[in-house]
């Protein structure tokens, strides 16, 4: 977003440079510091800056335009707006909740939302939810806001790489005409947000780089800390942000390398420089990141329905939870009903219900037991004495060190039991289940008691004890890992014994008490500093990130899918029908001419290698077009090739940030594939020809954006399928559901 | 006679000055009867590197020294002269005698007590089943390609096992008549070649022998190494001949200066015969190619760069690589699975996985070889029951007491009729009914028991429920855009029946009578309404379905997915009337048949060895994907490091056991390694930056090569298993270990040069570390030598005294504990 006064200077440099042509080429690959770019076909497009501001404008505007129509349709809740909807009313109520994303997305919704007046009282309950007398636009206004920002971006980093406006026009006209972009730029969604951060600090690199010879002076700094900026905000936002990292850190480092290898400057200028990125991009990104989190620990204050996610000590910060503030018994005695939390981040409530193991575990099938992340009666557990069968009368004896205990699971009256028998995930396990029946039991209900760091005698207290629950035949530990069941478990975590003591996750404690005849005493828990806070969040997310699995029936997608636009997904249903897809002229364009990309720089390295010699207005076009069109390269690749890696459940709309790479780098390649093909004809000749090619191009783009534009502005009537509907036109795959 | 004559350029002569000069030091390299030009010929490319790799070093003045025992002053003239020729029929040798003592410690530690314990272990209940297998000559189906369990049968067959043993589970003891110590001294065999393999690599890099002979000892010791040798599985050889592959390539790396000559050829054609062995015996011998893929290349675009060559001789080098490498392995596969289905002849458990007319060229299948309208050719009359088994996914059509759930969890709606779904197993419900479409909705039977002409409309009746076979205009479950299949129920309500369906055979005309004859016809149903024909999508349903598969009618009526096999058939038997119809029938049929030779019948009786051979690929790359989860499967990330291990065996009444775990030092040293490798290189490469040069730039510039290519193998051999989302275990990184082990002893010879700046005492203690570490080696290597050989038995404490990491997986017995 270079407002005209801060590009000023950059035009003028770009124009000294162009005057005399500098002799020192370009770098090939990442990242470009081309200020002098070859061209096949000089159009006055390229050289005017009137073309540059007006391109600029027209961009921007239509950006506007059509980002911003029918922004309030459809009246109900599309998608995932459920989601994101309920957690802005969740910031807006101070209620705490989690979630696997970090806040700052969700802050700037939510923010929005009390600046256009929401109060955070609609529930958004599921997608298809009428809004009614809501004032949601708001919201999904400021949404738009950011997603429209992304062309103009887009057009600004494109000439930032190569210095073309006909490029820089044709890739914002691309990113302008892709419905799915537009798609998602439309609703309370995560999306719009994270593509613009992305975006940003990409364009902010990119002109940073370009500022690399008046090093330290204001504009250096300026782009430098931007960076730093939107890299911390795109993490933020997501943690796919951590893919832009990656492109500004290399770009940083490949920087750094050119910097250390110019003899001419000291050891300190390099250090300096060294510890100006450092500055900028490690700790000033990390201070926006732990300051947003900051912030969303204070405003989520009061409990809500994330506090079974996060330990004991966590919860009692939280207002309204049982724990804050209040007074509990502090011992644990026979009588108590307790119930446990496993010791760790994201360590879920000791649980049962009466469903059994199947089969083949087991001859006997035996009750169910599981760690559960949310708080229900299913959770509560009677601390018994192991030779009563009666249940203690005063409930004032304290349970010590070195006790042994039998723990009745109150809503099924049955024992917590284990044996050597397999568990049914973890082989080197035993299994853990609930036996007997109206608190009877046999010996395998023995469970001795071990406070971490206790003597014998030493009581159990509420929270503050580390304990150990000892297998006393087995001689095994009561155990939880991020394990989790399979349906018939309900994908619950996994509760098993350990034979091996000093596991970490052996750990619980004591998180909830009840129990009358105790005293209740007030005490101070330990209050977690917000570091720990922040770290124990990080450990939650960090798990049930990897632990998404898709829902049944969920219509799922493979990363391959993605480039090639194979399939969509439902945004709204019903009468009113919303389906993310992309734009397919523009997207199987991008395709074509990235493995044109491709076959232009293998066949510049195989020519290079083999010392070939041709044109020299070839060579600086092909350099400038090989280092800008690298770096998209490696941002695109940045962006795609780690979701391969991932075991989560992946959705279409992940593939957008590496869109914008891809777009970015078709139109850099389309520019100069028209130039080329200018360049085959004769002088006079060539202006026509250039701008004819150009009009065609852009009047396509447009043209299928025409085309496809009603599936993200909503679609009436039958499907695509239905011969004589209206859109049979537009299903050009089998596998498009529109 | 002298050196600098026979040799050709001036390092050369440094090489053979410097090699005769470590002779006399005791340097590890035995020289026996020198002669110049065998010498210069056996150690031309390695002392070539190594004195350059040395020239940091304090040897660099002695360049200048002429040979030893050359007086420099004159000599006074003698009367009796030496005769210069040699003697008739001589014979010079050279033996290395530190390698051979390698390789015979190699060979002790691999074959100590190869019969212990007498047990099966781990996946040698499947190699051993095999090679049962290929004994008995029944046809069986394994993911991985034949060559070693072919190699495990001929060990087999040699020692006179004739294959009754089957292998039953691990843990059994094994009968007298099992060869099982020869099989598994095949892979020790192969595991103690890797031995000389592995020094003979170090010394093409250009490394030392003092490294080769280092990285040659890790080999040894390696626990995980010596145990894969020591049982009878694929592993052993798969990574013999992958480095076996690795080290012809670099041979044929330094033929270069002699393009096309005989040697050049050889060696390229050695490297091609190596990979087609490797990917003979697993096809996770791809990453081994992919690695002499990537040397290739290299070594493509460094010819690209010179200028002397023309470009249609660089097209013959890309073309000859090409062919040797990809020709030669392609080729042997193909001889391989030849002789795989020669031996396998009978039909056997593999029977269920392939494909009708795959299964009837093998003898004793169920389906026998048919003749043309043979006497089991049976005319199909309407009411007759049979069942239909999808070409494609191998079920069968079925329904049951189901119904479609009201809505499905993404909130579409179904029919809430019968389900009709395709399921793997026989069972009474996979039995339909064909008969005459009765014109009104009821399900009685009409009684008509004509003959099922092709291409007539019918109705198919699902024998035990009554409903008719329906398809309407709902999605499917689990594909929306296909149309669902379901068992009509009449709920009065909006959905019209569609039960008519047109049966078209594949090969006949219209009208023709359709004859049956065992597992034999493949037909089509069409569905009449709609167009579109009854196919099996291959998805499974969920839990409501009970995971069985998904049925449709697709529009896209040519794929094979439409194709149904009628397997069973009840006809129902007429009268005298009938009979005599059908004879009638059957003699019009000939009749028309010999009249119009075209008309195609029966599927060709000889199911072609390419057919065959394409078959079975394609069912080893998708059964990849359907293997199991498994209790000790370990993802990649957990490999390097050894955080965890990989239980084999645990006897019955004692805690002897075999436990598949590296040498915990060396695999912690090796990553180390590869870690300090990158650093060293960094501080090399950021130091030359700025023009300070801490090594001398060639010398970095091969630091950079040699270690590259280890780092890179490494490299191609694990980070693919990233990808690959089905189990793996902890043997599949086995094959990139060496790798490391190989960058492991290259770095301690190389880290002798940071010692150079040291006082000499300082300086002769590096060695020490080195010897002292080699011990640490060997003491780690017996610690854990339980787990390898299974004996001797240790106590729980012993093993807890061993269970150095928690996570890693030690049995024991609980009994013995208390």
């Amino acid at each position: 977003m270079a407002s005209p006064e801060e590009r000023e200077p950059q035009s003028e440099d770009y124009h000294s440079n162009s005057d005399s042509p500098v002799t020192k080429t370009p770098d090939l690959g990442v990242p470009s510091s081309s200020h002098y770019c070859g061209r096949l076909y000089s159009s006055p497009l390229n050289d005017s800056d009137v073309a540059y501001y007006v391109g600029l404008a027209v961009i921007t505007l239509a950006s506007i335009a059509t980002r911003l129509y029918k922004i309030d349709e459809p009246y109900h809740v599309a998608w995932d707006e459920t989601h994101f909807g309920k957690h802005a009313s969740w910031y807006i109520q101070g209620r705490f909740f989690f979630d696997v994303h970090p806040p700052l997305g969700k802050l700037i919704i939510a923010v929005a939302g009390v600046l256009t007046g929401y109060n955070g009282s609609f529930e958004f309950e599921e997608p298809g939810q009428q809004y009614k007398d809501t004032p949601y636009v708001g919201m999904r206004v400021a949404c738009a806001v950011l997603g429209l920002l992304v062309v103009p971006l887009g057009y600004l980093t494109v000439w930032e790489l190569v210095r073309s406006t006909t490029a820089a026009l044709l890739a914002g006209v691309m990113l302008l005409c892709e419905t799915g972009t537009l798609v998602l730029s439309q609703y309370i969604l995560l999306d719009p947000p994270l593509i613009f951060f992305i975006m940003a600090a990409s364009f902010c690199t990119a002109r940073f780089i370009n500022c690399r010879n008046e090093p330290f002076d204001m504009e250096w700094w300026y782009w430098l800390s931007l960076s730093g900026m939107f890299i911390g905000c795109a993490f933020s936002v997501k943690w796919v942000g951590l893919f832009v990292i990656a492109l500004v850190g290399l770009t940083t480092l490949k920087d750094l390398w050119d910097l250390w290898g110019d003899l001419t400057l000291t050891m300190k200028v390099i250090a300096q420089h060294f510890l100006a990125r450092v500055l900028c991009l490690i700790i000033w990104p990390a201070v926006i990141y732990m300051t947003i989190f900051a912030f969303h620990l204070m405003v989520l204050s009061n409990s809500g329905n994330g506090d079974g996610f996060f330990s004991s000590e966590f919860q009692s910060m939280l207002v309204g939870n049982e724990l804050y503030d209040h007074k509990v018994p502090e011992f644990v005695a026979y009588g108590s009903v307790v119930t446990l939390k496993n010791n760790r981040g994201g360590g879920g409530l000791l649980h049962s219900h009466s469903h059994l193991y199947p089969e083949e575990y087991g001859n006997i099938q035996q009750q169910q037991v599981t760690a559960y992340t949310h708080k229900d009666d299913n959770n509560r557990w009677l601390v018994k004495r192991h030779n009563h069968t009666e249940p203690e009368e005063d409930g004032q004896t304290v349970l010590t060190h070195g006790d042994w205990v039998v723990l009745e699971h109150t809503t099924t009256q049955r024992n917590l039991h284990s044996h050597a028998l397999k568990a049914p995930m973890t082989a080197t396990h035993y299994q853990v289940t609930c036996y007997g029946e109206d608190g009877a039991g046999d010996a395998n209900d023995v469970w001795e008691v071990e406070v971490v760091g206790g003597v014998s005698g030493d009581p159990v207290r509420t929270v503050a004890s580390k304990i150990r629950l000892r297998h006393v035949n087995v001689g095994c530990y009561l155990h939880s890992h991020s394990t989790q069941l399979p349906k018939w478990g309900w994908e619950q975590l996994e509760v098993t014994c350990n034979p091996r003591r000093l596991d970490k996750n052996n750990l619980w404690n004591v998180e909830g008490n009840l129990n009358d005849a105790m005293p209740m005493v007030s005490f101070d828990f330990y209050k977690p500093s917000f570091l720990s806070r922040f770290l124990e969040s990080h450990i939650v997310m960090a798990e049930s990130n990897s632990n998404m699995k898709p829902k049944e029936g969920e219509i799922t997608s493979q990363p391959w899918h993605w480039p090639i636009n194979y399939q969509g997904q439902h945004f709204s249903g019903g009468d009113y029908r919303v389906y993310l897809l992309g734009n397919p002229v523009v997207f199987w364009s991008c395709g074509v001419l990235f493995l044109l990309f491709l076959m232009i720089l293998v066949g510049k390295l195989l020519v290079d290698q083999r010392g070939l010699e041709y044109s020299p207005v070839l060579r600086d076009t092909l350099d400038c077009l090989l280092s800008g069109g690298g770096w998209l390269l490696l941002g695109w690749f940045l962006h795609y090739l780690p979701f391969y890696l991932m075991g989560r459940v992946l959705y279409f709309h992940h593939y957008f940030p590496a869109l914008m790479f891809s777009i970015m780098l078709a139109g850099t390649v389309l520019e100069f594939a028209v130039s080329f093909f200018t360049s085959l004809f004769p002088y006079p000749l060539q202006g026509t020809v250039y701008h004819t090619a150009l009009a065609v191009l852009i009047s396509l783009i447009i043209g299928s954006f025409v085309m496809f534009s009603p599936l993200a502005y909503g679609m009436n009537g039958p499907k695509a399928d239905v011969p004589n509907s209206s859109y049979s036109g537009l299903k050009w795959l089998q596998s498009w559901d529109i | 006679m002298d050196a600098t004559k026979v040799c050709e350029g001036n390092e050369d002569t440094r090489g053979v000055r410097r090699r005769v000069q470590g002779s006399d030091k005791g340097r590890p390299v035995q020289v026996t009867n020198i002669s110049a030009s065998t010498v210069c010929q056996e150690t031309r490319s390695p002392t070539r590197k190594l004195s350059r790799s040395n020239s940091g070093l304090r040897l660099k003045p002695v360049v200048q020294a002429g040979r030893p025992g050359q007086p420099t002053r004159s000599v006074p003239t003698t009367w009796f002269q030496h005769n210069e020729e040699g003697p008739p029929l001589t014979y010079k040798m050279e033996v290395n005698l530190l390698l051979w003592l390698l390789v015979g410690v190699g060979f002790a530690v691999r074959f100590w007590k190869l019969d212990c314990p007498r047990n099966i272990i781990f996946d040698e209940v499947h190699f051993g089943k095999f090679a049962s297998y290929y004994l008995q000559r029944t046809f069986f189906f394994d993911v991985h390609p034949p060559l070693g369990k072919l190699l495990f049968a001929g060990i087999g067959y040699l020692a006179g096992y004739d294959g009754s043993f089957l292998f039953p589970s691990i843990g059994v003891e094994f009968p007298f008549m099992v060869p099982y110590i020869a099989m598994r001294g095949a892979s020790a065999l192969c595991g103690s070649l890797l031995i000389p393999c592995v020094y003979s690599i170090m010394l093409e890099l250009g490394f030392s022998h003092r490294a080769a002979l280092l990285a040659g000892f890790f080999t040894i010791f390696e626990n995980s190494l010596v145990l894969q040798s020591r049982v009878i599985m694929l592993d052993s050889f798969l990574i013999l001949f992958t480095y076996l592959s690795l080290l012809c390539f670099l041979k044929f790396y330094h033929q270069r200066h002699a393009p096309f000559s005989p040697s050049w050829h050889k060696w390229l054609a050695y490297t091609g015969l190596a990979l087609g062995l490797m990917l003979g015996v697993k096809y996770s011998g791809l990453l081994g190619l992919g690695c002499v893929g990537l040397l290739t290349l290299c070594d493509l675009w460094q010819l690209l760069a010179d200028k002397a060559i023309d470009v249609t001789e660089l097209a013959l080098h890309v073309l000859l690589r090409g062919v040797y490498l990809l020709g030669i392995p392609l080729l042997m596969n193909i001889i391989i699975f030849y002789v795989h289905f020669l031996v396998l002849n009978q039909a056997g458990p593999g029977n269920s996985f392939v494909s009708l007319p795959f299964r009837n060229s093998l003898q004793g299948s169920v389906e026998t070889p048919l003749i043309e309208l043979s006497s089991n050719a049976t005319l199909i009359r309407y009411n007759s029951n049979f069942t239909l088994r999808s070409t494609d996914v191998s079920c069968w059509l079925h329904s049951h007491d189901h119904l479609y759930p009201l809505k499905y969890a993404d909130g579409r709606g179904s029919s809430y009729q019968q389900q009709v779904t395709c399921y793997d197993f026989k069972d009474p419900n996979n039995a339909w009914t064909i008969r005459k479409p009765a014109g009104t909705n009821d399900s009685s039977i009409s009684e008509d028991i004509g003959v099922v002409r092709n291409g007539d409309e019918v109705e198919v009746v699902h024998l035990l429920s009554g409903k008719l076979l329906n398809s309407h205009d709902v999605a499917a479950p689990l594909s929306p855009t296909l149309q669902e299949v379901a068992g009509y129920i009449n709920y009065s309500a909006a959905f019209v029946p569609h039960v008519h369906w047109k049966v078209s055979v594949v090969g006949l005309k219209d009208g023709d009578p359709v004859y049956w004859e065992p597992g034999r016809l493949r037909l089509k149903l069409h569905h009449t309404f709609s167009k579109q024909a009854l196919a099996c999508t291959g998805k499974r349903l969920p839990e409501w379905a009970f995971q069985q598969y998904e049925v449709v009618t697709d529009k896209a009526v040519e794929g094979s997915q439409t194709i149904w096999t009628m397997e069973d058939l009840q006809v129902v038997r007429g009268d005298n009337k009938t009979r005599d119809e059908e004879e009638a029938i059957k003699k019009e049929w000939i009749s028309q048949k010999q009249a119009n030779q075209n008309v195609e019948f029966t599927v060709s009786d000889s199911y072609s060895f390419l057919e065959k051979y394409l078959e079975i690929q394609h069912h080893m790359l998708t059964a990849h994907g359907s293997l199991g989860d498994h209790a000790f499967g370990t993802p990649p990330h957990n490999w390097p490091l050894l955080s965890k291990t990989l239980p084999y065996w645990l006897d019955e009444t004692s805690n002897s056991q075999v436990t598949l775990m590296g040498n915990p030092l060396l695999w912690w040293a090796g990553c180390g390694g590869v870690a300090l490798f990158l650093l060293l290189s960094a501080v090399y490469a950021l130091a030359s930056k700025r023009l300070v040069y801490i090594i001398q730039p060639a010398e970095f510039e091969g630091w950079l090569t040699r270690g590259g290519v280890l780092v890179g193998c490494w490299l191609v051999h694990f980070l693919p298993y990233f990808l690959l989302s089905r189990v793996l275990f902890l043997h599949h990184y086995l094959p990139s270990l060496p790798c490391q082990l190989m960058l492991l002893a290259a770095l301690c010879d190389h880290l002798h040069i940071w010692t150079n700046t040291l006082p000499p005492v300082l300086r002769m203690l590096y060695p020490l570390l080195v010897i002292l570490f080699c011990v640490c080696v060997v003491a780690s290597f017996l610690v854990f030598a339980p787990f390898t050989y299974g004996f001797p038995s240790l106590s729980v404490e012993q093993i807890k005294w061993r269970h150095w990491i928690e996570t890693w997986d030690l049995l024991f017995h609980m009994t013995a504990s208390s």
